[in-house]
């Protein structure tokens, strides 16, 4: 009975409640799909950068991210690895050797960042393997090099041709060593396009004349969201002279970029609620104007006045909670179609994404959390509005109310 | 008459009008601050990107844009130099022999650019001494001098007064190299950049490369901003055979900034208005419903259509506009008082200074957006009153009465 | 229209029938009437009878089904909407059961509100709103709202708002229905001595006896139609 007086109450004056849930329909609808395309844009950095290069999680000697150095190695240790890899959620610890070198081919060279790696396990992050777009014929156990197709092009170089690695090893002794290009490599980043040649661990270790040591673990995840638990298991299992970093640590930049979006996106939302709201506390207003005389009439004839404080304050409860729900649903199927066909983006913008190899459109995550939240907040701004009515009804006289 | 009428009906209700009022206040208030503030990071930003960075206009050999090789170069730079001194609305000019090359120290390497530049010149552009953390500036004294960050001197395990090598491919494609000695380590508010760039003395640089009166890149301040577009289209006409650009095109990060500004502004008050005209219609709709006798009573002694729907749209002006001082008051408060002192970000996480912008924001209003936010509000008040303005005239007279 | 000539409302077989749920009603089934300037005449009836909806006819509020109101040699019937309003500002005076103020506007802005929508100009304006205010006794009330007068003030102002642009004449739907007996005489007394000076002409609905008794004719509406037409004493 008390549910049948709720809705048909809302219902009394339908163009008003209709306006009002339309309100809150909208303000949801449209936090919905921004917050799906602010996650949907963060969501494609990271998987980018920190799952396509750097990997979540990373161990190196203690000191060497602050001052990246050949002096600053660990020994690529067979035990301590299959330890991190049986942490639930990693997929396999990719071991690198990197440096800075010199790179000529005939008469031209560049600086170029010199990796030796395990192709194998970096198909977990780097997808070497997946990124080669020549490969050239290459004598059975000669050791080669790939280079990064840009680099390639500066250095007027193909498969085939032969390139010289320059720099400094261990202890500052020479490095230098000839090798075939035996393939050549496309990167989106341009940073990784023009300045990268990757070889196999081992010669690289030798060429720098540093066996065994490499600079960094990077661990792979499967599971992002493992992140953190990974990381303070590694902790445990790593000696004191080694260091576990996590992406969030390694390019903080990165994670306040995120961040700061992420405010002034809540900051442009909290101000469009806020509208939102003062349009609801409007609508109730002028709801408990009308009816004034009704509510005096229920309380003389005996309706007690918690009930009808109740009953109003549902009512009030329910047309906000009611857009948000046609809010979310509506939201659901938007989000959905731009997961399907994004938005694609133009001009300025979509140079930049196509320099850093994404493609120039506005993902969106479908992530029934950002549902939910959006629910809990009009819920709340509900509550807080129905504390007006409720006092309005509880101190309500019956006599005064009814005084035309 | 019709003022009076719908100014004293807006007042019947105090209550309801006073909501909507509070209501335009604060989206004003929020979407005039917002957008001060987002114009004063914007403006920051710009600033130190052109004094610290870009300079207004710089100049290069066309082919050189592409890998930065230093075979590419201008020649006659000194001849050229003065010239551009003598342009008015030239504050200064930093020519620059700019080229990829690696730092080798006994320990470490890294790769970096090299910027061969003229002290006195470079400093009146970038204000590069100024940017001493430690050590010296260049002088005649000090011969192969190189000034780099402290985090790269960091990464060579050197401190000052220690030595490096410079190496790099020279023009006729050899590789050629010198040794210096760290004179002094600098830092700008963009470490990043500060990274990626160590600084000698052109004349070194020239002995190094093998090169004479020739560089690869000359940056030009001028006095005021504006003067960069005619500027631009001036030395676009006088030397053809070079690259110019401002510094919009030096640097896409601005570009963006810039262009997606206005838009993402104009969204932004959109969507505010947008959900204040739900509760003005159905505010409005209310007050017309309400007096559905009086209105038919009106029709009924002569006043005509067009009237009766001119009160309607001026009581929705006029509440809306109650609200405006408000709102405007508060955003000239809050933009004042952060121009004045400045909104210090720092507060907010190391964010502002891993980018390189200056931690402090002064949210500026420019005359053009404080107009077009009005004109919005404008705009939303008159749409929003269209419909229950409609709704009035629909009343038939007659009806009205019998209710 | 001047306002010396002898101003005739002329009603032929007027007819307005409603669809109520598909039964049709009629409520006014087939009435003549001609009215003279000067005239102060009361149409009578019961609830039903059609006498409110023959007052909204002739002063233009609602159009008959068939039939034709001709004032002055004009068919209403052929103006448009706006024309109407117009017509209707210029011409007639009305004055309603209740409702007839504007709430927000005192009783001195209400009376001049008709004059100001016709553009008349200030110094006239101020001297017949002065003039009517003084001869109807409602000088110390000039600048009170309608939620500050009683109900006969009310109705006063309402007539001297009617009455103020001089219009040719003046329809009255019951307009004492919410009086008590010294507010009422004190209208009909207004109103008139007003017709006896002014030669306005007075129609009149209603069914309060003490309003009938005053009118100098009587026309009485039953379901529709007139069953009878008299001049009182």
């Amino acid at each position: 009975m008390i549910g049948k007086l709720i809705w048909r109450n809302l219902w009394r004056n339908k163009r008003r409640t209709l306006i009002t849930t339309s309100s809150v329909t909208f303000a949801v609808l449209l936090a919905v799909v921004t917050q799906a395309l602010v996650k949907g844009t963060f969501g494609q950095l990271i998987d980018s950068v920190v799952g396509g290069y750097s990997g979540h999680i990373q161990v190196h000697a203690t000191g060497y991210w602050d001052e990246p150095s050949l002096e600053l190695l660990m020994t690529d240790d067979p035990v301590l690895k299959e330890q991190l890899e049986g942490i639930d959620g990693v997929a396999a610890v990719v071991p690198r050797l990197e440096t800075f070198m010199l790179v000529s081919a005939d008469t031209l060279t560049r600086g170029a960042m010199v990796m030796g790696v395990d192709s194998e396990r970096e198909q977990h992050l780097m997808k070497l393997d997946d990124r080669i777009v020549r490969v050239g014929p290459v004598r059975n156990g000669e050791p080669a090099v790939v280079l990064a197709e840009g680099l390639a092009r500066r250095l007027a170089v193909d498969v085939g041709d032969t390139v010289v690695l320059l720099g400094q090893g261990y202890h500052g002794s020479m490095a230098a060593g000839k090798y075939p290009v035996r393939g050549i490599a496309h990167f989106g980043s341009p940073q990784l396009n023009d300045g990268l040649v990757y070889l196999p661990l081992g010669i690289a270790q030798e060429l720098l004349s540093t066996p065994g040591m490499v600079t960094t673990w990077a661990l792979a995840l499967d599971d992002p969201g493992a992140m953190e638990h990974a990381e303070a298991l590694a902790r445990t299992m790593m000696p004191a002279d080694r260091s576990v970093m996590n992406w969030k640590q390694m390019m903080p930049e990165v994670d306040s970029h995120i961040r700061s979006d992420q405010v002034s996106t809540s900051i442009i939302l909290g101000v469009l609620y806020l509208v939102v709201a003062f349009g609801i506390f409007g609508t109730i207003l002028m709801m408990l104007h009308e009816r004034t005389y009704e509510f005096g009439m229920l309380l003389a004839v005996g309706m007690g006045r918690r009930l009808l404080a109740l009953v109003v304050v549902i009512e009030s409860i329910l047309l906000s909670l009611i857009g948000a729900g046609i809010g979310v649903l509506l939201a659901w199927p938007v989000v959905w179609a731009l997961q399907r066909w994004p938005i694609r983006l133009s001009g300025a913008m979509a140079e930049i994404y196509a320099d850093y190899g994404f493609e120039p459109v506005m993902p969106t995550v479908l992530d029934p959390r950002i549902f939910l939240v959006q629910t809990l907040v009009v819920l709340v701004i509900a509550l807080v509005l129905a504390i007006y009515p409720w006092r309005h009804v509880i101190t309500l006289l019956p006599l005064t109310a009814m005084k035309r | 008459m019709l003022l009076k009428l719908a100014w004293r009906n807006v007042w019947r209700h105090p209550g309801r009008s006073g909501i909507i009022v509070a209501a335009v206040a604060i989206g004003l208030f929020a979407s005039a601050f917002l957008m001060a503030f987002y114009q004063g990071l914007i403006e920051q930003r710009i600033a130190s990107v052109v004094r610290h960075e870009t300079s207004h206009v710089q100049m290069h050999h066309p082919d050189y844009i592409a890998d930065q090789d230093p075979v590419f170069r201008i020649p006659q730079a000194d001849s050229l130099v003065q010239m551009l001194e003598q342009r008015p609305h030239v504050r200064s000019v930093a020519p620059r022999m700019a080229f990829p090359g690696m730092l080798q120290s006994p320990t470490g390497s890294t790769g970096l650019r090299i910027n061969g530049v003229d002290p006195d010149r470079e400093d009146a552009t970038t204000g590069l001494r100024s940017a001493l953390k430690e050590g010296d500036w260049f002088s005649a004294e000090r011969r192969h001098g190189i000034l780099i960050s402290a985090k790269v001197a960091r990464q060579l395990k050197v401190k000052l007064r220690g030595k490096v090598v410079v190496m790099a491919q020279g023009p006729g494609g050899d590789i050629v190299s010198g040794a210096f000695r760290v004179i002094g380590i600098y830092g700008t508010i963009n470490g990043p950049r500060d990274d990626a760039n160590a600084y000698i003395t052109r004349s070194d640089a020239a002995e190094m490369l093998g090169l004479g009166d020739e560089v690869h890149e000359i940056a030009v301040l001028l006095d005021h901003s504006e003067a960069v577009g005619p500027e631009v289209a001036a030395l676009r006409a006088a030397l053809p055979g070079l690259l110019v650009r401002g510094w919009s095109e030096l640097s896409p990060e601005m570009r963006i900034l810039v262009g997606t500004f206005d838009q993402m502004m104009f969204v932004l008050l959109g969507i505010i208005f947008l959900a204040l005209a739900f509760g003005l219609v159905n505010t409005m709709l209310m007050a017309v419903l309400e007096r559905t006798r009086e209105i038919g009573m009106l029709m009924a002694v002569g006043m005509g259509r067009a009237r009766i729907f001119g009160m309607v749209v001026l009581e929705t002006l006029l509440v809306v506009m109650a609200g405006v001082p408000v709102g405007a008051l508060l955003s000239a408060i809050a933009i004042g008082w952060g121009a004045n002192k400045g909104i210090n970000l720092r507060t907010w996480g190391e964010t502002a200074t891993q980018f390189g912008y200056d931690p402090h924001v002064f949210p500026s209003m420019k005359l053009y957006h404080a107009l077009v936010i009005l004109a919005m509000v404008v705009a939303i008040s008159l749409l929003s009153a269209i419909y229950p303005a409609i709704r009035a005239l629909r009343l038939n007279a007659a009806e009205a009465i019998r209710k | 229209m001047k306002h010396g000539e002898n101003v005739v409302i002329d009603a032929h077989e007027l007819v307005k029938t409603y669809d109520q749920d598909k039964i049709p009603v009629h409520a006014v089934n087939g009435v003549h009437l001609h009215i003279e300037r000067g005239e102060f005449v009361a149409l009578r009836g019961p609830s039903g009878s059609g006498k409110t909806t023959v007052l909204n006819m002739i002063g233009g509020l609602d159009r008959p089904t068939s039939g034709r109101v001709v004032v002055n040699g004009l068919d209403i019937g052929t103006l448009n909407d706006n024309q109407l309003i117009d017509f209707r500002l210029r011409n007639i005076g009305f004055v309603f059961q209740s409702y007839n103020l504007i709430p927000v506007f005192t009783a001195r802005e209400n009376i001049e509100f008709t004059m100001l929508l016709q553009g008349r100009p200030r110094k006239e304006i101020d001297a017949r709103v002065d003039e009517l205010l003084r001869g109807m006794g409602l000088w110390d009330k000039a600048d009170k709202r309608p939620n500050e007068l009683s109900g006969g003030q009310q109705q006063r102002v309402a007539v001297a708002r009617a009455l103020a642009p001089k219009p040719q004449f003046i329809l009255a739907d019951e307009p004492t229905a919410n009086l008590d007996s010294a507010a009422a005489f004190k209208l009909l007394d207004t109103m008139a001595q007003l017709n006896a000076e002014e030669h306005i002409t007075f129609l009149f609905s209603t069914h309060d006896q003490r309003v009938i008794e005053r009118a100098r004719r009587v026309i009485t509406l039953e379901d529709g139609k007139v069953v009878d037409d008299k001049v009182n004493a």
